[in-house]
């Protein structure tokens, strides 16, 4: 019985802080529409510059705590509102997830650029070793402090909500954010004031939790996560259910954590097996409340006007892109040493986890956030039935992955926007914090042995009875299967399937009322593209040779999509964009003369690109780059010149005319100047940066100045019509 | 025609190239009760949202006060005490009816004079003060978003389908405080798609049909027009 | 038997009746009107004979049989299809690629051999916007989405047609010919049951009326009956018209 007030009253502690952080979270969304996925990641940089004041330089705890708390984070989060989240005004919540998981990337980046990981940062409890006896309990300081500082904010909060007419704008802000400023309530100082307390609260429980375990960046980062769990309990917007649901997860982690053994003799499992859960189980709470939120009706068009648009490949433009791939490929091989080879072996797969990205989360607008890890299904296949080059494994790694794919996407049929993204980033968690780490288990008779104890050896592919060990042969080979799944993808594309993903993306009510049923097409898709994803990482695999659970994790699966997004999640192009930009060594060779620490800056870059994404929702491939080269395939015999110039390169250097840098420097060059020397020399038009229609719905002026300068135009008034949320007239 | 508060002259105005409102002109007087009546998609709304400057027009002028505000902002219209309550509830459903009122003193009065003009007009509301907006009656919502227009004391009061899904009753007592809000000295400018509940209110109406206003009088003289414009033939 | 019955359908939302125990038919080769103030229940109305919104109580029945459990895909194979009052179209893909996808969604639900291709040819020349065919719907203006939509719900292949407002966003000489339309598919025996604010529209178009009122049935007849029914008058027009 003691024993079970400790676990109870440790984890009412850990729920102080968890409510915290869940406040926060809601504060924001319920104000201004946006739920902050960075929140994690905002709290660990708020830990972590505390940690830095406190114990890096020494200042008195106060001094620091305030400055933090009270100067820091409000501040940053009053300019994440006026620089970021401003702009994601009437933007689809796809983009706003976008965003702020491109700002979740960045702070995880920034942290671990500024702070080594390498070098351990203790951080002391307050009044480490001080304690007080509650209820025969004894209770650390630290914990206590946490469960006032709950009661304070739950008070503060109620108080600022309730009594203080700015917090009763916020609320009303949450009713009718138009009608608010109809009364004159100024709608950007009352976000700005919701993001300066959220962030605050991030930074507070941030600050709490850290000394549970060692400042690191990624743990400390899921950690605040967890408490989305208390917040999806609170269904982001009930304050007191969200305190609620920090209590049942808290108390239910510590009481799973302190009866571990029990339960574990209790089920017959060996707890080795268990820890992993219990590690997740915050993640796995999440997933629950995540299924049981109430069915939501079929979602019907919102007031936001589409700027995204999706590219429909031609199969001559197919066909050109595919085999200067393979060409590419070919000639590249002959020219590399064999150590850039090796390294450059990995942008295949990584391309193929990113084209099975394009039906998904491009054409039918499901973001998920577990194509890695649906990867590591893939490759966890290959290990065990490639062992000797067995081609068939690469079938069996996307029938597999095809099947987990359809598992998880069973459950989260009903989910959308934030809710199918969260779920899905908790199958990811689930799968590299407890899946992929389990030890040698027995079912049946069969033995088991998922990640061979932690690290996967993956054997090259026989095919037609050569091994594939040699480094061109594998780089030939591999470019060949990512010019195979391009073609698939396109011919999802063309086909009337993808017509119907699109239209399913566009409105799952108009589907429903034209035959369509929506679950089935929305399984289907994920099943599919699940097992691109599985065949994408046994080709990554066998690149890799040797993968760790590490390796997989959620963060570097949110960089995979993170950069697909600035490339443009519809177009094949940004696949092979990113497979370049994460899997070779060429970027990371070439900015490492200037940056010495660029694998760190490297994320925080796509994280601050990602983030101007509010801007051009549709990434920079089929905005920028398809309509400058569409002039290509009007004029065959430029083109032809341009092949040939290529060729012409290539043989220079196999003559030893010039160097790799030499000839890669060229071959850039002549990749950015053809379609302007070609546009030049026919006198057509340049493109305009963006095709009409797809303009930002932004006004052309801040709304206060609006018709100040000049007259108000149509496009100003249509915009502002949608921002005030005003029916648009009927005729 | 030296006291009108809100004149429109000629005003065209339509959506991405299809015009809905074909040059309309009219004029409130300080005091007077203005009904625009018409079938749904006469384009009423878009007249209104033209009014206070949420919507441009193609062509022709608004004038409030004597003073061309063609140009003029939604927020600078409302502190030049232009006031529009918006077509269905203007309220906040979560807020309780105090908090509601305390949104009100964003214009500037106090939030005892916010009150005490809201409580005076409609005593219902001092019984509810502490109750959720959304929990009352749909006629005592409408009273409440009237209270932003009787406490901010505004020149030129827009009511856009005031009595939409509410009781014939309660229509008539909303409009027993137009009327009173009138005699302050206010213009008001009504649109509503029915003729009944504002014909009575009203001392100047108009039809309005596919964007043109086909008649203008008073509430008597439109009578023998109405049936044809809302109900099509003779 | 009629095609589509209502029987006593009840929508509450939170307090208010949406929809106050409406009863309607829509007969074959007919052109059924609703008409309404704004509010009055009429697309609640729609949305519950479709299966988007579940009724707090009554009965959807289609050739006699109860539909209320099957689900809006379930109900559109049975040959029910409806244009939106808020368009709801496929707006990054062109007009005839809408066309072509709801052909292919319900290819199995419909006997016919035409592909999805020739089938959104032919359903788009019959509306009047084949010289748009190749322009993404989200870019067209109001009234040529509303007939993308219209030949969207033909390319099912419906027995029941419902239309929300589709002729606003229209001009006079649009209107005019989506009247002809409107009759032509009515005389090739489909049930077209049909919103709309316009009342020149209803009133030539129109076989039977029902008027809603606050959710609740006010009226129902012949548009001449309708337009001189004492209830209609009162509504519309005020209380001293009784």
């Amino acid at each position: 019985m003691q024993l079970l007030w400790t676990y109870i009253v440790s984890g009412l502690t850990t729920a102080a802080i968890y409510a915290i952080a869940a406040t926060g979270l809601v504060l924001t969304y319920t104000t201004t529409g946006v739920f902050n996925f960075a929140h994690g990641g905002v709290g660990m940089m708020a830990a972590f510059t505390y940690w830095q004041m406190r114990f890096g330089w020494h200042w008195p705890a106060p001094v620091a705590l305030v400055l933090v708390l009270f100067v820091l984070a409000p501040l940053f989060g009053a300019l994440l509102e006026l620089v970021m989240m401003r702009r994601l005004d009437g933007t689809s919540d796809t983009t706003k997830l976008v965003v702020t998981l491109a700002l979740m990337l960045a702070t995880i980046g920034a942290a671990t650029w500024i702070w080594n990981p390498n070098e351990a940062r203790p951080i002391r409890k307050f009044w480490e070793n001080s304690v007080v006896t509650v209820f025969g309990v004894r209770l650390p300081w630290h914990q206590v402090i946490a469960l006032i500082l709950a009661a304070v904010v739950a008070v503060a909060l109620r108080l600022l909500l309730t009594r203080v007419r700015l917090g009763v704008a916020m609320r009303a802000c949450v009713d009718d954010r138009a009608l608010a400023s109809l009364n004159g309530a100024r709608q950007s100082r009352v976000a700005m004031a919701s993001w300066a307390i959220g962030t605050s609260l991030a930074a507070l429980a941030g600050i709490l939790i850290a000394p549970t375990l060692n400042l690191s960046q990624l743990p400390l980062t899921l950690l605040i996560i967890n408490a989305y769990a208390a917040a999806m309990i609170g269904r982001l917007r009930s304050l007191p259910m969200t305190f609620v649901g920090a209590i049942i997860l808290g108390v239910s982690t510590d009481l799973l954590k302190g009866y571990a053994d029990r339960i574990s003799s209790w089920t017959s499992i060996d707890s080795k097996f268990l820890s992993g859960f219990y590690q997740s189980w915050p993640i796995v709470v999440l997933f629950l409340v995540l299924l049981l939120l109430p069915q939501n009706r079929l979602r019907s068009h919102t007031a936001t006007r589409n700027r995204e648009y999706i590219v429909k490949p031609t199969w001559p433009g197919t066909g050109l892109f595919v085999g200067i791939i393979v060409g590419g490929a070919i000639m590249l091989s002959y020219v590399l040493p064999k150590a850039d080879l090796f390294s450059l072996n990995k942008m295949w797969g990584l391309g193929i986890i990113g084209l099975s990205m394009i039906p998904l989360v491009g054409y039918s607008g499901h973001i998920s956030l577990c194509q890695l890890s649906l990867a590591g299904v893939g490759m966890v296949v290959m290990h065990h039935m490639g062992a000797h080059g067995n081609p068939i494994a690469l079938v069996w790694a996307a029938v597999v992955a095809g099947i987990v794919g359809f598992i998880v996407a069973l459950p989260s049929l009903r989910l959308s926007g934030i809710y199918l993204a969260l779920s899905t980033a908790a199958f990811a968690v689930l799968m590299d914090r407890w899946i992929f780490v389990l030890p040698k288990w027995k079912l049946f008779g069969y033995s088991f042995d998922l990640f061979n104890g932690g690290n996967l050896n993956i054997v090259k592919t026989r095919l037609f009875g050569m091994r594939l060990t040699g480094y061109r042969s594998f780089f030939v080979f591999a470019s060949v299967a990512f010019a195979l799944v391009v073609m698939v993808v396109v011919l999802i594309r063309r086909s009337t399937y993808g017509q119907r993903l699109i239209a399913l993306k566009d409105s799952p009510a108009a589907c429903a009322t034209l035959c369509m049923n929506p679950k089935i097409t929305r399984l289907s898709v994920f099943t599919i593209s699940a097992a691109i994803a599985g065949f994408g990482g046994a080709i990554y695999g066998q690149a890799m040779q040797s993968v760790t659970p590490q390796s997989l994790d959620f963060v570097a699966g949110l960089s995979i999509l993170m950069v697909m997004v600035i490339g443009g999640l519809t177009s094949p192009g940004a696949a092979l964009f990113m497979g370049m930009f994460l899997g070779s060594p060429f970027v990371a060779n070439v900015a490492g003369k200037v940056v010495p620490s660029f694998s760190q800056l490297q994320t925080v870059l796509v994280g601050l690109v990602g983030i101007g994404l509010g801007k051009n929702p549709n990434g920079f491939i089929p905005s920028d780059i398809r309509p400058n080269w569409n002039i290509f395939l009007k004029h065959r015999a430029a083109l032809g010149a341009v092949l040939v110039a290529f060729v012409g390169l290539w043989i220079l250097r196999r003559a030893d005319v010039f160097d790799n840098w030499v000839f890669a420097w060229c071959c850039l060059g002549l990749l950015a100047l053809a379609p302007v020397v070609l546009r030049i020399i026919t006198k057509e038009p340049f493109p305009p940066r963006r095709e009409p229609g797809a303009e930002v719905p932004k006004l052309s002026v801040p709304v206060d100045q609006l018709g100040l300068t000049g007259p108000v135009s149509d496009e100003d008034a249509r915009t502002l019509d949608q921002m005030l949320a005003l029916p648009s007239v009927s005729g | 025609m030296g006291d009108a508060l809100l004149e429109l002259r000629g005003v065209r105005a339509g959506y991405g190239g299809i015009e809905v409102v074909h040059g309309v002109d009219l004029v409130v007087e300080r005091g007077q009760v203005f009904g625009v009546l018409g079938p749904n998609g006469a384009g009423k709304t878009t007249l209104m949202k033209v009014a206070a400057a949420l919507h441009p027009p193609t062509a022709g002028d608004v004038i409030v006060a004597g003073r061309r505000v063609n140009g003029a902002t939604p927020d600078q219209l409302a502190r030049a005490g232009l006031c529009l309550v918006p077509e269905g509830r203007g309220i906040f459903p979560n807020l309780s009816v105090r908090e509601n009122l305390w949104m009100n003193t964003y214009a500037g009065a106090s939030m005892a004079d916010v009150e005490a003009a809201a409580y005076a007009q409609f005593p219902r509301l001092k019984d509810r003060r502490n109750q959720t907006a959304g929990t009352l009656s749909g006629g005592e919502q409408q009273m409440l978003a009237l209270a932003r227009a009787v406490a901010t004391r505004p020149a030129v009061l827009l009511l856009d389908e005031l009595s939409m899904g509410l009781a014939p009753q309660l229509v008539e007592h909303l409009y027993d405080a137009v009327v009173a809000i009138a005699r302050q000295g206010v213009s008001i400018l009504v649109v509503e798609q029915f003729a009944k509940t504002v014909l009575g209110a009203a001392s100047q109406a108009a039809i309005m049909v596919g964007g043109r206003i086909v008649k203008v009088g008073t509430p008597a003289e439109l009578e023998d027009e109405l049936s044809a414009a809302y109900l099509g033939g003779h | 038997m009629a095609l589509l019955d209502i029987q006593g359908v009840c929508v509450r939302f939170g307090g208010l009746m949406a929809v106050d125990t409406v009863t309607l038919s829509a007969e074959r080769g007919k052109v059924t009107g609703l008409i309404g103030p704004n509010g009055a229940g009429k697309t609640t109305t729609f949305n519950v004979i479709t299966g988007l919104q579940q009724p707090t109580k009554g009965r959807v029945l289609i050739d006699g049989e109860e539909v209320n459990h099957l689900a809006p895909h379930k109900r559109a194979r049975r040959g029910m299809a409806r244009t939106f009052q808020r368009l709801e179209l496929f707006g990054v893909l062109t007009a005839r690629e809408n066309v072509m996808a709801a052909a292919s969604m319900s290819a199995r639900y419909r006997d016919s051999k035409e592909s999805p291709a020739v089938v959104a040819d032919r359903l788009l020349e019959r509306v009047g916007i084949t010289e748009v065919a190749d322009v993404p719907a989200g870019r067209l203006p109001t009234g040529q989405g509303r007939l993308v939509e219209l030949a969207r719900a033909l390319a099912t292949k419906p027995r029941l047609l419902l239309l929300d407002e589709p002729a606003s966003g229209q001009d006079d000489a649009e209107t005019q010919h989506f009247a002809g339309l409107l009759r032509q598919l009515a005389d090739e025996g489909m049930a077209v049951l049909l919103v709309e604010h316009d009342m020149g529209l209803v009133m030539s178009v129109c076989d039977y009326l029902y008027v809603l009122d606050f959710g609740r049935l006010l009226a129902e007849g012949s548009p001449d009956e309708v337009r001189h029914h004492p209830d209609v008058l009162a509504a519309y027009l005020g209380r001293e018209y009784q």
